[in-house]
């Protein structure tokens, strides 16, 4: 079964989680029999065709978008999208299934949706709505409509947590059966990594002090300022602590004169965007992983953390809520409180013992509930059902258009 | 058979009549006397006149524009309903997709011509916004008559905002494409160096490249077209709707698109 996916992020370009998600997916896709094809954005020359791992990836030249914003840019860009994955969809004759991840897609998938007439399905992995805490102003309500509308017409929705379903429905007037939850998956083996622990350790902390690391976008929705906030009393209990800041967005400099203004910069290390493999040896480097988010639909990177052994120490809110079981394989916290977090992150670093049992659970947790093929026989089923359904419904190409498309697809 | 003989002596004798009663009245040569003729016995056995490149001609239009009669008194849009009236004159199935918050959902059959009325159900904030997320409704009601009604021979989008829907429509169901220019950004806007102008500048020359024909009202804006797009001299037609036989020329044109398409040699 051929699948066509739209997305507007892929590694090797990576802005959010969308990119890694669907990397990860689209592999067990292959191992459950599926045949996955990908239309992404190409930057600096990096388009064309690629197949890796059983994975069909189409780029198209998305690096000379002239345009006045960050929105009239996407849809420049849905529309280019939209013309290649018409090439595509031309060459591959069988797509059974158009899948589109998140509203930047939204116009090619409803546009290739009717034109071939093709069941389409969606993941959406976040809501305009839950990033600002409201909709607000002209840019917002262009995205917010285009969510839903992407929402309307897809056969199914898919989101990653029971929060995010629950978003879905109310944000974008979705009825409740029409949303799957699935949640995201992390690849064990993938997270491993050979490295010196002392010589990793001494580029970002002294050998005694234990690291406290966030990784993620420094944008208010992530709430780094809560950590700033956290750190004197953290500090207070666990002088030895070090707290570390991967990640870039427009929030950095003010993080900066926060640490600054609070007398702990010389306690923190802004490293900035790092690749793949320093994340790894970074995660196992540390004592505590944090994620202190006013909102995240899932939280990716917790998972990553646990996956690498690390205790995490995360809000009580959205997906996070769901993922950790509070002092069994994680510690949760107030949201947006510096104290709750700082009595956390200060339980884990002070307790060895709770902190060993902790990533233990977690570690355990994942290889059960968070492995990709899992996820991706889920994913399948719901496939299925949909072409059932498709296949009985009167909505499909004209006879004309089929036969010439199945005598193709047989030559083929 | 044997009725075109009769209709064939009639006209005959009619040719004798009228040859000298021109000649005497209208001093009209017997060249011109014959193309009148000529028209009749066409007519008489249910030959369209247009229909010499028949094997080329495009059947089934589909027109896309925002402006149309009625909603729009726009030059735009008196060269649209002419257009379309004058092809369905011409024996084609011509299908309109035009913007009419009111009407959206609608299909009414104005003198031979369906005309599809969408809106946009996305909150915009710009021309540039509103024409791109447009496009999937007119992608959607183009899917509809492309699997319903017949098929799409020929697809010819009027002005740039049209142009996104007109390209990925092609690219979908590889049909020819035509792009009728009515201003340019360059002149709407003059001088004016920003990301939203530079949008649609490049939507314009995306226009101009990917379609297989252009077509301008006047000869100055052919001359802009070549000087700002560079697309082939010989790809852009001048058709002004206010000479005679103006509708004819258009269709000479999708003849002339649709042979080279069938050819396969897309220029």
């Amino acid at each position: 079964m051929k699948v066509l996916h739209l997305s507007w992020e892929f590694p090797p370009y990576k802005v959010g989680g969308i990119g890694t998600v669907l990397e990860d997916l689209t592999r067990s896709q292959v191992e459950q029999g599926i045949e996955p094809i990908i239309v992404t954005c190409g930057f600096e020359g990096n388009v064309g065709y690629e197949h890796r791992n059983g994975v069909h990836i189409y780029r198209f030249d998305a690096d000379y978008i002239p345009a006045e914003d960050f929105h009239s840019w996407a849809l420049q860009m849905g529309m280019l999208m939209q013309n290649k994955a018409c090439e595509v969809m031309n060459e591959h004759k069988d797509i059974k299934l158009i899948h589109a991840h998140d509203w930047l897609v939204a116009t090619a998938a409803i546009g290739l949706k009717h034109i071939y007439r093709r069941p389409m399905i969606s993941t959406i992995h976040a809501l305009e709505s839950g990033r600002y805490g409201g909709i607000e102003g002209d840019r917002q309500e262009l995205i917010h409509s285009l969510e839903k509308k992407l929402a309307y017409e897809s056969w199914r929705i898919i989101c990653n947590s029971e929060f995010m379903k629950r978003s879905i429905s109310y944000s974008l007037s979705i009825p409740w059966d029409k949303i799957d939850v699935i949640p995201n998956g992390v690849d064990i083996k993938k997270m491993q990594v050979d490295f010196n622990y002392d010589d990793e350790k001494r580029k970002y902390a002294l050998p005694h002090e234990q690291i406290v690391f966030y990784v993620g976008r420094m944008v208010w929705e992530k709430g780094v300022d809560i950590i700033i906030g956290a750190i004197p009393k953290i500090l207070e209990k666990n002088p030895e602590a070090k707290f570390v800041f991967a990640g870039t967005g427009y929030m950095t400099d003010r993080l900066k004169k926060m640490a600054h203004d609070a007398g702990v910069f010389g306690k923190t290390t802004f490293v900035g965007f790092i690749e793949d493999d320093t994340l790894k040896r970074l995660f196992r480097i540390s004592s505590v992983f944090t994620i202190p988010s006013r909102y995240e639909p899932f939280g990716i990177t917790a998972l990553e953390a646990m996956a690498c052994g690390v205790p995490v120490v995360v809000a009580d809110t959205g997906g996070l809520a769901e993922t950790v079981n509070h002092e069994v394989d994680g510690i949760k916290v107030w949201p947006e409180s510096s104290e709750s977090l700082a009595w956390g992150v200060s339980k884990v670093l002070s307790d060895w013992n709770l902190a060993h049992e902790l990533s233990g659970n977690a570690y355990r947790k994942i290889e059960e509930h968070y492995n990709w093929s899992g996820i991706s026989i889920r994913l399948k089923s719901i496939y299925n059902t949909i072409l059932e359904q498709y296949t009985s419904s009167d909505w499909k190409p004209s006879a004309a258009i089929s036969e010439v498309e199945h005598a193709a697809a047989n030559n083929v | 058979m044997q009725h075109i003989i009769l209709g064939y002596q009639d006209l005959l004798a009619f040719k004798v009549t009228i040859l000298l009663l021109y000649r005497c009245v209208c001093r009209m040569n017997e060249n011109e006397i014959n193309q009148i003729l000529l028209k009749k016995i066409l007519r008489q056995l249910k030959i369209n006149p247009d229909d010499h490149e028949a094997p080329n001609r495009p059947k089934n239009i589909l027109m896309v524009s925002a402006e149309y009669l009625p909603k729009n008194i726009t030059p735009q849009a008196l060269h649209c309903k002419s257009l379309a009236d004058g092809l369905v004159d011409k024996n084609m199935n011509v299908d309109v997709i035009s913007y009419d918050p009111w009407k959206a959902g609608q299909t009414v059959e104005m003198g031979g011509v369906k005309v599809h009325y969408i809106n946009n159900p996305i909150k915009t904030y710009s021309p540039l916004t509103w024409a791109l997320t447009l496009a999937m409704e007119i992608n959607r009601t183009a899917a509809d008559i492309y699997h319903r009604e017949g098929g799409i021979d020929l697809i010819h989008a009027h002005q740039w905002e049209m142009f996104p829907a007109g390209v990925s429509l092609q690219a979908a169901i590889k049909k020819p494409l035509i792009v009728n220019f009515y201003s340019l950004q360059h002149h709407r806007a003059p001088g004016v160096i920003n990301g939203y102008t530079d949008s649609v500048k490049q939507i314009e020359w995306r226009g101009t490249k990917d379609s297989q024909k252009v077509m301008v009202n006047e000869d100055w804006l052919k001359k802009e077209i070549i000087n700002y797009y560079s697309p082939e001299p010989k790809k852009v037609d001048v058709v002004n709707s206010q000479e005679k036989q103006w509708t004819h020329k258009i269709v000479r044109d999708y003849n002339w698109v649709m042979k080279n398409w069938n050819r396969g040699e897309r220029q």
